[in-house]
């Protein structure tokens, strides 16, 4: 058979295909039929459309919502579980941390340090200890307690130890100050020994404790002036630190505090004259910026565990005392 | 587009749509279904049609339908009545043109619809290439090899 018998059968067979007259007719009548004719209007036809959109909707908007809504679940658990397991594991580290290191406090002045996030996070919890315990301090103060109080004497310890842990994590990890350091608004009227003697070691142990402290101290010039008063019953010798040095001598044990004439801040320590040693108290009062008077003075003292007291140093650093006071006083 | 035009549309046609459509859906019925739909669709069109235009559009839109349909869930769940089709047809047909049509439904449809358009329609090559958004090369050799399989699957049908 040729090729051309196929094809010639084929449009002749596939030329016979017509609609079947029932088709036609019932075609025919459709698009005659005003009902149909309405039912294709452009109405209708947009209402199909949408009818057509909201069907697309439900099936796939739908979908796309649920899986919207189980996808955001699903991060905001995430997130919530990493958050509780960072904050849990930061905790714990800021718990053990400052629990080792104060255990070792009194030591080598050593301790375990956190990295990384942790430590930032323990710098900050001791930023904000030191606040409250600050806060405390003012409160005992303006409620006339002394600080010389058991109370008193707690809160200071802590108040060190936190700017020395803080002072050991700057150091380390070069933390920056994030903010300045809160205004020691409070009266070191009284202060046990050890406080000082702390005070000192930690000023000469870690010189970013000493800045710190400095820091808080000329924050706030007017607070500082508000306290700048020697009560009548300083005694005793007189130590002043000047935004400095506080240096040791190995051989004797003493400790000398130099201070540069163009000092901020003064710290002046009054030593009592009481027979026992164990409830001598140290006096430390706040001088003003740039007290010219004073701004030359050196002062030592030795730190050994009689408290030995150099009379003739101590007369000397009495009337540059009372002439620091007197100095103040005319201004 | 107006009522009245596309009645006159349908009348022109309608067996020509049918033609497309079925050639592609192998089925008389569902062609039917997709010729009509093809011309109420055609009511639907707000464009404004020029009569030369309004016969491509339809064999593309019923082509479409019945392509639609093929691919659809329902086809599957039909049975053609392949064996009693040639009963259905308008004309009566000789066992030459029966053969031939059973030879053309048994090769691939991308070479079906071409041929269709272009003998039995009488589109031009270069009609049928647009009509079917393909190359006028490509619907050439469609074509030609679409004749080398019909002659092929017609003998076998013949036998």
């Amino acid at each position: 058979m040729a090729k051309k018998d196929a094809l010639d059968a084929y449009i002749s067979g596939a030329g016979k295909l017509r609609m079947r007259p029932s088709a036609r007719a019932e075609m025919l009548e459709r698009l005659n039929d005003p009902q149909t004719a309405a039912q294709y209007s452009e109405e209708t036809y947009r209402a199909k459309r949408r009818e057509t959109a909201w069907r697309r909707f439900e099936r796939w908007g739908g979908m796309a919502a649920i899986l919207l809504v189980g996808f955001s679940f699903g991060m905001v658990a995430h997130t919530a579980i990493a958050r509780q397991q960072t904050v849990r594991t930061d905790q714990q580290y800021i718990d053990a941390a400052l629990g080792e290191y104060f255990s070792h406090f009194e030591g080598e002045y050593g301790g375990i340090i956190p990295h990384g996030s942790a430590a930032v996070s323990l710098f900050q919890t001791c930023r904000k200890k030191q606040i409250e315990v600050l806060r405390e301090l003012q409160l005992y103060e303006n409620t006339g307690h002394s600080i010389a109080d058991a109370s008193c004497n707690g809160l200071l310890w802590t108040y060190v130890r936190y700017a020395a842990l803080q002072a050991r994590i700057m150091e380390e990890f070069s933390v920056s100050e994030p903010s300045p350091q809160p205004v020691l608004a409070f009266d070191f009227t009284y202060c046990a020994d050890e406080h000082l003697l702390y005070f000192l070691a930690v000023n000469q142990s870690d010189s970013a404790v000493s800045y710190s402290m400095e820091a808080a101290l000329v924050s706030d010039e007017e607070t500082l002036r508000a306290q700048m008063q020697i009560p009548d019953y300083q005694r005793g010798w007189l130590v002043t630190y000047l935004n400095g040095t506080v240096t040791e001598d190995e051989t004797t044990g003493a400790y000398a505090v130099s201070i540069p004439a163009h000092g901020a801040i003064q710290l002046a320590a009054a030593l009592s004259t009481d027979t026992d040693p164990t409830e001598t108290l140290w006096y430390l009062q706040l001088y003003a910026p740039n007290h010219t008077a004073e701004a030359a003075l050196t002062a030592s003292f030795t730190l050994d565990a009689e408290m030995q007291v150099d009379r003739a140093e101590e007369q000397r650093l009495l009337s540059a005392a009372s002439a620091a006071d007197a100095t103040f006083s005319n201004q | 587009m107006e009522q009245s035009r596309v009645a006159d549309a349908f009348s022109a046609h309608a067996d020509a749509v049918l033609r497309a459509a079925w050639h592609i859906t192998g089925d008389r019925g569902i062609a039917e279904d997709c010729a009509q739909e093809a011309f109420l669709r055609l009511m639907q069109q707000k464009n404004a049609m020029t009569d030369a235009h309004i016969l491509p559009w339809l064999l593309r839109t019923a082509m479409n339908l019945a392509k639609d349909y093929v691919r659809s869930a329902e086809h599957a769940r039909t049975v053609p009545l392949s064996d009693h089709e040639h009963e259905l047809f308008a004309a009566p047909m000789d066992s030459a043109e029966r053969t031939a049509l059973r030879a053309m439904q048994k090769i691939p449809e991308k070479y079906r619809v071409p041929m269709q358009l272009h003998f039995v329609e009488g589109y031009t090559i270069q009609e049928t290439a647009r009509l079917l958004g393909l190359g006028m090369n490509t619907t050439a050799s469609r074509i030609r090899r679409g004749r080398t399989l019909l002659q092929k699957a017609y003998e076998e049908e013949a036998l």
